[in-house]
């Protein structure tokens, strides 16, 4: 058990950094808003979702009614309904870890998954549970620690968040290579940048994966 | 400011929502069979949200009235990228990505 616990928190090492990274802000604007700190970790248990929960912060602040927060966290977190269509086959022998691995799907727990293969000598389920499990932590304890540390000194972390960047790169080189093909590389690259000039900033995940696939799905050359 | 019984209650929600949400495709091809369509879903689907994903990322660092805002980022994806090709270590690649682009900003 412990040889796997290494195997999972070596492959799932990159997101550690990228979670206390982007976990940390987002401790500290709870705390800069005025919520008690036990609601940190909390959200950070419950939901889940980066980009939900700095919304969420901000909508509480405004004073949002319940459907509002509901319908932009919904259109938020809209591309997740596509994540899960590749992992169908790999999930279905996951067995009691089935129902956490589909909650704690984030982009990069999906990003590992999609790409790394089962190390021999653990069944499948175990190791999906596991990497989703330690990424959740890190998450947890990203949100925490920035709680921490906005009543502590403020330590310059400025830039690790980079990590998760270069995580994406390091996992689309192994993706181009089990495809074999540049398409979606190119599409997603065009589309990407093309909302990121024209799209207001909270919808361009939204727009990019939605015209990427409509995209993929014309240009495609072979009858997969 | 809502008050905490209204968070809570908003907190759960959200989490139902966005479970939800990762859920749909595991409901719905539960019982029945994928459709054909899902082997090209399954085969090109995660490299083009990896790769809309990696650009979103690059968004902080891009903007149309200064271009050179990019540059440590393109250097440190560079040396990710080129380290990963000959070394094949995730960890060393990602480290030394990592910490000249912190250099560099």
């Amino acid at each position: 058990m412990i040889k796997i616990i290494f195997q999972v928190v070596k492959i799932s090492l990159p997101v550690l950094f990228g979670y206390i990274a982007i976990g940390m802000p987002f401790g500290i604007m709870m705390i800069a808003a005025g919520y008690p700190f036990w609601l940190v970790p909390l959200m950070s248990i419950v939901i889940y979702a980066g980009a939900g929960q700095y919304m969420a912060v901000g909508l509480f602040a405004v004073g949002a009614g319940l459907s509002e927060i509901l319908f932009a966290e919904a259109l938020l977190n809209m591309r997740h309904i596509v994540y899960g269509l590749p992992l169908i086959e790999s999930y279905k022998n996951a067995g009691k870890w089935k129902p956490y691995i589909i909650f704690a799907l984030t982009d990069e727990t999906y990003a590992l998954l999609t790409t790394c293969n089962v190390p021999a000598g653990i069944k499948s389920g175990t190791f999906y549970g596991l990497i989703s499990l330690f990424n959740h932590i890190y998450w947890i304890a990203g949100g925490v620690l920035g709680a921490i540390a906005v009543s502590i000194i403020p330590i310059s972390f400025k830039g690790v968040d980079f990590a998760l960047t270069a995580l994406f790169a390091v996992l689309l080189i192994e993706q181009i290579k089990k495809t074999k093909s540049f398409l979606p590389l190119v599409i997603g690259a065009i589309v990407t940048i093309t909302a990121i000039i024209f799209i207001p900033s909270k919808n361009i995940l939204l727009f990019s994966i939605c015209f990427g696939i409509v995209a993929l799905m014309i240009f495609r050359r072979d009858n997969a | 400011m809502l008050s905490i019984k209204e968070i809570l209650i908003a907190i759960f929600a959200i989490g139902a929502i966005v479970f939800l949400e990762r859920a749909f495709p595991f409901i719905l091809f539960s019982k029945r069979k994928p459709p054909k369509l899902l082997r090209f879903i399954e085969r090109y689907i995660p490299p083009l949200i990896l790769t809309i994903l990696l650009v979103y990322c690059l968004k902080s660092n891009f903007d149309l009235a200064d271009l050179s805002a990019i540059v440590p980022a393109i250097i440190g994806l560079a040396i990710t990228t080129i380290t990963y090709l000959y070394r094949k270590n995730v960890m060393i690649s990602i480290s030394l990505g990592t910490i000249i682009y912190m250099i560099m900003i």
